[in-house]
């Protein structure tokens, strides 16, 4: 008995830490942009909010804040309406050539993100694309792909195909089945993939850095901004706008508890 | 399989893999089409096929520090990650109180909803000469200068462990998720120890979720390239970074792409090996 109790112990005391290194960081982040000093300094210098209204005031900014709000809301839908009509035909139906396709859909997420990145860049300035907001939105696109498809997967296959059958037996076309009992069943799955691909969107970083032309207003987007002010040495500016997207992943966390709350209350399942 | 549903089907797949054959596998096979030309001392680019970028990669010692510095922090990161997420997720998942789990779920996945950027930085403050340690330690009086951090191999691994811990601990969780506890009970009331319960029950059980998590961790220590450039700086002898240096300031295309494909080529040829081996291990042990 005592040495259960010690090892179990010695397991939680390590997991706890764990937590504790994984959220480290992001509290950091945020307490470190309102510093009154203009560099980094621990302890801070003294409690200001300069910085969040020099952003407010910038323009530069804005430009980036509208860039991001307006490539989220190209990317995400579109990456929802592709990913959930391949996610349907990859579950319920076999085909040949099936695996080939599963594969293919799930790749942009194991290719390394520096191979994509210079992939997109060679290939865009063949194709005039550089540097530009269309380029930018497809590079988004490929990215946040196998997300949707993955997280809608799982929400079709878990759904009883008999109540999709039901349906057609008693007379429903195909769109009318997929309307009216296919989707009511994924809507949390498809909320859920809006958060997800947001948050993706909004913060997204890797393969779409080398894309961009880091052009201010053009394509220079929210993440790629934080950069450009820390390599000014602009560092707690960058640390204000970098607060600012972990707020706003604060604000999808909390959407997406309640999302998983509301869909455990709809399906009758503890959350 | 009838012609309407054969035409449903490909209705369906159509935007999903006309996408990616345009943007992700034409690119791909246009950036190994760039890699068999090559840039002359001009920098002009010629075209006709040759192996030049890949006899560079072979012959060249500052590519190997690179791969041998990849290979290192990916033998490390993995793991740590292994080490510290399977406790980790196993307290995640038993935890009785049910906010305590939806709190700590949330931790674990919020780096998929928060840019890297932002996690990255958060080491930068924390590592820094005048950072959170370095200060914490002075005013302590522990030390009399500040250590140096930021930009060490140490910080590297510190950080890529950060990044990627969630990789490994969510596809853990899910495996721990569906096993049945009765099982583990039912070995403790035979006799076995705790111990004896998690080698021989608990882990070869969740085996798969440690295949999934070990494999994903791995493939992308070896491409990462954005938290060590931030927390490090370009010089950290990593192939990722290398592959970055090249290609965007020196703007040797050609040598990009090959070095690119090396790189793809090493990660699909260790995702191979390691779900091999561990499936083996798996089939050992169950």
């Amino acid at each position: 008995m005592h040495r259960r109790l010690s090892l179990g112990t010695a397991a939680n005391v390590l997991s706890i830490l764990v937590y504790v290194f994984l959220l480290a960081p992001l509290v950091v982040v945020v307490l470190a942009s309102f510093n009154s000093a203009d560099f980094l300094s621990f302890p801070p210098r003294g409690f200001s909010l300069r910085w969040y209204r020099a952003l407010w005031e910038s323009e530069v900014w804005g430009d980036s804040f509208r860039l991001s709000v307006l490539l989220t809301a190209v990317v995400t839908p579109l990456s929802l309406l592709i990913g959930t009509l391949a996610a349907y035909a990859l579950v319920r139906y076999s085909f040949p050539g099936k695996g080939l396709v599963a594969t293919l859909v799930m790749a942009p997420l194991v290719m390394p993100q520096i191979v994509l990145g210079i992939a997109l860049l060679n290939y865009f300035s063949l194709l005039g694309l550089i540097d530009s907001l269309t380029g930018l939105m497809l590079g988004h696109l490929v990215v946040t792909l196998p997300f949707t498809v993955r997280l809608v997967s799982i929400s079709v296959h878990n759904l009883d195909p008999a109540l999709e059958r039901a349906a057609q037996n008693l007379g429903a076309t195909p769109l009318q089945t997929f309307w009216r009992v296919t989707l009511p069943n994924v809507k949390w799955a498809l909320l859920y993939g809006v958060i997800l691909c947001t948050a993706r969107a909004m913060g997204e970083f890797g393969a779409v850095s080398v894309v961009s032309g880091h052009i201010r207003g053009l394509t220079n987007t929210v993440p790629l901004h934080v950069e450009v002010l820390y390599n000014e040495y602009n560092f707690v500016a960058a640390f204000a706008v970098a607060s600012a997207l972990a707020v706003l992943a604060l604000v999808t966390m909390a959407a997406k508890a309640l999302v998983e709350w509301r869909s455990g209350a709809a399906s009758g399942r503890p959350a | 399989m009838s012609a309407r549903r054969r035409l449903a089907v490909a209705g369906l797949l159509a935007p999903a893999v006309m996408l990616l054959l345009l943007f992700f596998v034409v690119p791909s096979v246009d950036l190994f089409r760039l890699s068999l030309a090559h840039m002359d001392a001009q920098r002009a680019i010629h075209h006709d096929v040759s192996l030049v970028n890949y006899r560079n990669f072979a012959t060249n010692p500052y590519f190997h520090r690179m791969v041998w510095g990849s290979v290192k922090l990916t033998f490390v990161v993995t793991a740590l990650c292994l080490l510290l997420g399977y406790p980790a997720a196993y307290f995640m998942v038993r935890v009785r109180s049910t906010v305590a789990r939806t709190l700590l779920y949330a931790i674990v996945v919020s780096p998929l909803l928060i840019s890297v950027i932002v996690r990255s930085y958060g080491w930068v403050v924390l590592l820094a000469n005048n950072g959170v340690i370095n200060g914490t330690l002075l005013s302590l009086g522990l030390i009399e200068r500040p250590l140096r951090m930021l930009g060490t191999f140490g910080s590297v691994i510190v950080a890529t462990v950060h990044v990627l811990l969630p990789f490994m601990m969510l596809p853990i969780a899910s495996a721990l998720q569906s096993l049945d506890t009765v099982l583990e009970r039912a070995a403790q009331s035979l006799g076995a120890s705790p111990w004896q319960t998690f080698w021989r029950v608990t882990l070869p059980l969740t085996m798969p979720g440690v295949v999934a998590g070990t494999s994903l961790v791995i493939a992308l220590t070896l491409g990462i390239y954005i938290t060590p450039l931030l927390v490090a700086g370009p010089l950290q002898p990593l192939f990722a970074i290398g592959i970055y240096y090249v290609t965007l300031s020196q703007l040797d295309f050609p040598l990009g792409a090959a070095l690119s494909f090396v790189l793809l080529a090493f990660t699909l040829l260790v995702i191979a090996l390691a779900g091999r081996l561990l499936k083996t291990v798996k089939g050992s042990v169950a």
